[in-house]
Parts: C-alpha cells; structure tokens; sequence
C-alpha cells in the first residue's frame, strides 16, 4: 500500500529533534571557483588568489545539495530530486522546493577544509495552501570543521 | 551608534545600497545545478517546468540566495565579511528576468552594519526579500555602487 502524504508528514514530525551527521569530506577549489563562475561573481573572480580560492562564496556549504557522487538516475525521483535530499534524511519522497535560508557565519570557510554536516528536522507543519496540503518543513544544518561550528543554516521547505 | 563609527565608515542608517541587476539565463541555471548537484528538472528542463505550469525553467533558490547575497557583497567590498544573511523566495524566476536588487542601511554598530535588500524582477514584483549583517574592516567600505 502506497504510503499516503499525511503519513510521511507525521513520520517527518516522529523525527523533529533527532540530528544526523554526515561527513561531506573535503572543500575543493575548483568546485567554489565554478560556483562563483556560475554565480556570475567575474570581478570575485579577479581578485587576488588568495581572496578568491582562499575565501569560499559564502553560500558554497547550503547550495550544493549532494556532496557524494549521487545515486544512479533510476534512483531518483521523477523530477530528478533525490529520495534522500538533505544531510542523509529520509524524506519519505515528498517533493521539496525551497523557500529560503537562514545563516550564521562563525568562521571563514576555506578551501582544503574537511567539512561535517550535523543535520536536525526542527520543525514540520501540516498546512493547506490553495492547492491542497503541504507541509512546511525546517531543518537546520551546521557544518563543523574539526569540531568547529563553521556556519549555521536553517532552512525552510515547502513539502508537497 | 556612534558619531565616531559614521565618521570611520561613512555610513549610515538609510544609505541605499544598490542597485545591482542579474539576468539569469539557461545556462547559468544549467552551470549552477550542475555546481550543487541539483538535479531538479524544473532549474533545467522547459518541458517539464511547463507541466507544473511555469512558463520556464525556475531560477534555483539557492541563486536567488546568491544573488543577493553577492550584490551586498559588491557593495560592501572585497574585505567585507557576512556575519549573518537571511533570505526568503517569495515569487519565482525565469531566464530572461531582469533581477534588480537594492537595499538600504539599517543599522551601524562599530563595524557591523545590518542592511536589509529586496530582489524584484522587471515587472517590479518582489521575488525575495533578504537581511544581512556584515562585518566591515576598519578602513571601511571599499565596494562599487
């Protein structure tokens, strides 16, 4: 039997509180050098290199939203989104859009850096909006390097 | 606030940031999905975006995020550091959209300075509002607009 929309909104909720930690491994330049290419950040591009390689673009660490290889396309889901979306959660195949993010910068993320993702479902809300139910789903993520909380973000999901 | 902290970065409560304007295209949101691993097929597949009912595929979240975030950036200057930075995405947005993004100070508190910034596309409609607080260095703003 299918599992319906309301059940994995209350299996979401079952998990408010519980944090999961994922090592995502190590900051690489060419990845934040794209990231500010693909951004359109030219002039950060010319800076010297040790603004440019040394100083990640401050949202490198809450875009990228798969920091292993992924899973093999037949995995995914139709839209292409993965089951497990964020920080290794279930999320029980609800499709996600996001609607924005809180941050705290605590320390200048660099390139080189080992990076951990402590991930917690803070909050989810069973709402009806004008095209039926979703849930409005916060999680919070901070990314530590060797035991330092390097940047704190929540960020906020309507899950449909 | 302080005389001496508006004297040291010239800056003040109102002082207008911007504006800075984006136009994101399909291959910027290709490059940008691809960047993040974001495999979603509405940031890169117009057929697809076009059945949930768009005209477009959808600029990302995250690059709202980025845009603003970097327009604060360019106007505060290389040194400047974000301490805190909030946005929400309230409408979306399709290559071709003229993204304009401006704000105004509205807090200095030694060399912290808290803005708060809206991004609206060509039609004037607000696309996502944003809060930041950055931290300057003591020579002050050293941005471009």
């Amino acid at each position: 039997m299918a599992t319906s929309f309301h059940d994995i909104v209350e299996g979401l909720q079952e998990q408010i509180g519980r944090s999961f930690a994922v090592i995502l491994g190590q900051v690489d330049s060419r990845q934040t050098e794209r990231l500010w290419m693909s951004v359109g950040r030219f002039d950060v591009m010319h800076l010297p290199r040790t603004t440019v390689t040394e100083v990640v673009p401050p949202l490198y660490a809450s875009s990228i939203m798969e920091w292993s290889s992924g899973v093999p396309e037949a995995k995914l889901n139709f839209d292409g989104t993965s089951l497990d979306q964020i920080g290794g959660l279930s999320l029980g195949g609800l499709r996600l859009m996001g609607v924005g993010q809180d941050l705290e910068f605590l320390a200048q993320i660099e390139t080189g850096m080992e990076l951990i993702q402590e991930t917690t479902i803070e909050d989810v809300q069973l709402k009806t909006g004008k095209s039926g139910d979703l849930a409005v789903i916060s999680i919070r993520r901070v990314f530590k390097n060797n035991g330092q909380d390097m940047l704190r973000c929540t960020e906020t999901f309507i899950g449909r | 606030m302080d005389d001496e902290t508006i004297k040291v970065h010239g800056l003040k409560s109102g002082d207008v940031i911007g504006p800075y304007e984006w136009h994101p295209t399909t291959i910027q949101l290709f490059r940008f999905s691809a960047v993040t691993w974001n495999a979603h097929r509405i940031h890169y597949d117009q057929a697809y975006a076009r059945e949930e009912g768009y005209a477009d595929v959808l600029v990302q979240s995250h690059l709202h995020g980025c845009f603003l975030a970097h327009s604060v950036l360019a106007w505060a200057g290389p040194d400047a550091r974000l301490i805190r930075f909030r946005w929400e995405n309230r409408h979306f947005a399709v290559p071709g959209d003229v993204l304009t993004v401006t704000g105004s100070v509205t807090l200095v508190d030694g060399n912290q300075v808290t803005c708060e910034l809206q991004e609206v596309n060509q039609e004037g409609r607000l696309c996502a509002p944003a809060w930041a607080t950055l931290e300057l260095p003591s020579s002050g703003r050293g941005g471009v607009g």
